[in-house]
């Protein structure tokens, strides 16, 4: 059995599998690692694998499932209809376009899914692929990596993995403890969490601030470290989650020891702020990522170099600097309608940039 | 601490007789009695802190102290002797219980740092940070019988961690278990919410958020939520076949447009049957001669599937029935045309005289 460190990682909004975050991820590492002289220079052949295994969890099947089954019903409603003359039939046809590939049905629906429809069927499939990885991880340190709408599922899921599980009817509760199973580091890129608990109308998932995926020295938590990190032009940094010292989210050695938050400012190979891969082979993130889940002692890069490294990256935003005004002028929003808006208009400026569909 | 080092000392001359390069690997062996103690140990625990034979519960007692003998050597730190002894002594098999058994981790914080941290249960714990610098490399070098070059420099952390995990490793089973056991459950509720979305009464996206929303304390709570026991309908649009008897002939039996306005459905069963049923405010629509068009009504629906009821216009009685088509042709829209033909063939024989 293998006794590399185990990473985790969920996948977020559209068309993404398993298979295609993982390898985003992948990428993403050995780019960072390829990037240090003297990585290279001592462990030319060394890729990540060699040192850590990474397994993408998807659940983009359930969305799948439920846009073709609105699309479906939605047609054989139409079909009866059509004997009643004209009905106004403008959301039956909207719903039977539910299973066409747009960045409205791939992305933007699978947030409403979330919020509104398919929560805990998600949090379920999410808590079971993590309790399995856990089971069998025996001494691995176990990490979790969340982007974009999964920060928010994984709020959630730990929230309630690691809170109060699952009560059954003799009062018995099964749950994870932080004792027992805490994952070594939970990283959360683009946390939505906070946007989605302060705006969803339906108000069907949990307040960050209250669930137990925050880092903790006693183990009475879901992981031992957190990193929240935000790019300065991701739409989600407008109402993203933030706690600072003080708040009472965590005691303040543990925020100081355990928690940190990374504003990442480059676009380096993608004009997409909100690309995972761009976030992990940011300067400020890169060597933070690898230090962190790869085993103890099998990276060490000094800071001398580390510096150099990021004062030679080739950065596109100022190449880009009608892109990065755009992204700068979507403003807060102040309801639900506001931010599914804000983020349409987010993936149309990209698609219009990048010349294809996302 | 010079005491601790003298104790170390037949250890380090032990293994300095060989000469190899410093490895992962060798670092992995080096701890491996420990581990093994560890294992031993909490695959006795597994059966019960009864199952514990003294032997098996004194060899990991007798490895942890040996180790922590050498640990404190090699980073100069005496206190892990005594903090490995008193957390140890925690660890006995009728002191606590799983979750609260104690550990020793190596952690980092945010500036690259390792320290060392001794914990049990909740409680706030013992951390130490240890020097690591050449000196404590070359004292590592030494225990594991290794050469000592600039590779070994990055050797530290993982000695550190390794026996760290070895110590802990007694808590192994209950992870596990602790694991295990929710998985079960967390399956279980999979297969009902599965159920609720694919065996229920079809219901619209804005009804399944219209349930969510009315079931956001359950959802939004830090425990796992079964699906909720009934479905709620609203301004849910679909067709009917309704017969008005005192309608014009050849108007009297017509393909309806229905809309309930709202609705409840108890889809795992009701009045103590696992028959599920429910009932809607309905209002139909359809072109009639003689009558109005619109007749309001009560629609009930059974097994989750079958849905049939009456209205009321002009004083005149129409009664509908339908399948749930929506339910039925979820997956097949191809069945649309072979299920509206059996319901024609239905209706022309109760029509018949």
């Amino acid at each position: 059995m293998s006794d590399k460190p185990l990473v985790l990682v969920v996948h977020g909004m559209g068309r993404h599998s398993a298979e295609s975050v993982k390898r985003s991820v992948i990428e993403a590492c050995n780019y960072s690692l390829a990037s240090y002289p003297s990585w290279r220079t001592k462990t030319a052949k060394k890729k990540i694998e060699d040192y850590v295994e990474i397994v993408g969890i998807g659940y983009d099947h359930i969305f799948e499932k439920e846009r073709a089954s609105i699309a479906s019903n939605a047609d054989a409603l139409k079909s009866l209809l059509a004997t009643l003359g004209s009905f106004p039939a403008e959301i039956i046809n909207t719903l039977s376009k539910t299973d066409e590939d747009n960045f409205l049905t791939t992305h933007l629906l699978d947030v409403i899914f979330y919020a509104a429809t398919h929560h805990e069927i998600v949090r379920l499939y999410i808590a079971k692929e993590i309790t399995k990885h856990l089971q069998a991880a025996g001494t691995r340190k176990v990490h979790i990596v969340g982007h974009s709408l999964s920060t928010i599922v994984l709020n959630d899921t730990l929230g309630k993995l690691f809170g109060g599980g699952i009560l059954d009817t003799d009062g018995t509760r099964y749950r994870l403890t932080g004792l027992l199973n805490q994952i070594q580091s939970l990283w959360m890129f683009a946390n939505a969490s906070e946007a989605m608990f302060k705006l969803n109308p339906t108000k069907t998932t949990i307040n960050p601030l209250e669930s137990l995926a925050k880092p903790s020295m006693n183990r009475s938590t879901a992981t031992c470290k957190y990193y929240n990190v935000m790019h300065a032009l991701d739409p989600m940094r407008l109402d993203g989650f933030e706690p600072r010292i003080g708040d009472n989210w965590i005691p303040n050695e543990t925020y100081l020891r355990a928690y940190k938050y990374i504003q990442t400012e480059h676009l380096i190979e993608t004009p997409n702020p909100h690309d995972l891969f761009g976030y992990i082979i940011d300067p400020a993130v890169r060597y933070r990522f690898l230090w962190e889940i790869m085993p103890a002692d099998a990276i060490s890069i000094s800071k001398q170099e580390r510096d150099q490294v990021e004062n030679e990256v080739v950065d596109l935003v100022d190449q880009l600097r009608e892109l990065s005004e755009s992204f700068s002028s979507i403003s807060s929003a102040s309801n639900f309608s506001d931010w599914i808006q804000n983020l349409s208009q987010f993936g149309k400026t990209l698609e219009a940039m990048s010349g294809k569909t996302l | 601490m010079k005491r601790t080092l003298l104790y170390a000392l037949p250890l380090v001359i032990s293994f300095n007789t060989a000469a190899q390069v410093c490895t992962t690997q060798l670092v992995k062996a080096h701890w491996k009695p420990l581990l093994n103690a560890s294992l031993n140990y909490s695959e006795e625990l597994d059966k019960g802190p009864e199952a514990v034979t003294q032997k098996v519960y004194q060899a990991w007692l007798a490895s942890a102290d040996k180790a922590a003998l050498e640990v404190a050597s090699v980073i100069q730190a005496d206190s892990i002797v005594s903090y490995s002894r008193t957390y140890s002594r925690k660890a006995a098999p009728f002191e606590l219980n799983d979750e609260t058994r104690p550990k020793v981790e190596l952690s980092s914080d945010m500036d690259f740092n390792y320290y060392l941290k001794f914990s049990q249960g909740t409680e706030a714990p013992v951390l130490l940070t240890p020097a690591f610098n050449i000196e404590t490399s070359k004292r590592i070098a030494t225990v594991l019988g290794c050469t000592f070059d600039e590779s070994t420099q990055q050797i530290q952390a993982q000695y550190l961690g390794t026996w760290a995990t070895a110590w802990s490793a007694y808590t192994l089973g209950a992870k596990e278990a602790e694991a295990a056991e929710l998985s079960k459950y967390l399956l279980a509720y999979s297969k009902e919410w599965d159920k609720f979305y694919y065996e229920a009464r079809y219901q619209y996206p804005w009804e399944k958020m219209f349930t969510s929303y009315i079931y956001r304390d359950q959802l939004s709570s830090t425990t796992f939520a079964a699906p909720p026991n009934k479905q709620l309908f609203l301004l849910r649009p679909w067709a009917v076949l309704e017969y008005v008897d005192g309608a014009a002939d050849g108007s009297q039996f017509k393909a309806a447009l229905s809309l309930e306005w709202f609705g409840i459905n108890l889809w795992q069963g009701c009045f103590g049957s696992n028959v599920a049923c429910g009932a809607s405010l309905i209002s139909t629509y359809s072109d009639r001669a003689g009558l109005d068009d619109f007749g309001h009504g009560l629609m009930l629906h059974v097994s989750n599937k079958y849905s049939f009821g009456a209205t009321f216009r002009d004083g005149e009685t129409g009664i509908f029935v339908t399948a749930d088509l929506l339910k039925a042709i979820t997956d097949k829209k191809s069945e649309v045309k072979s299920w509206e033909k059996r319901v024609d063939e239905v209706f022309a024989k109760i029509k018949a005289p």
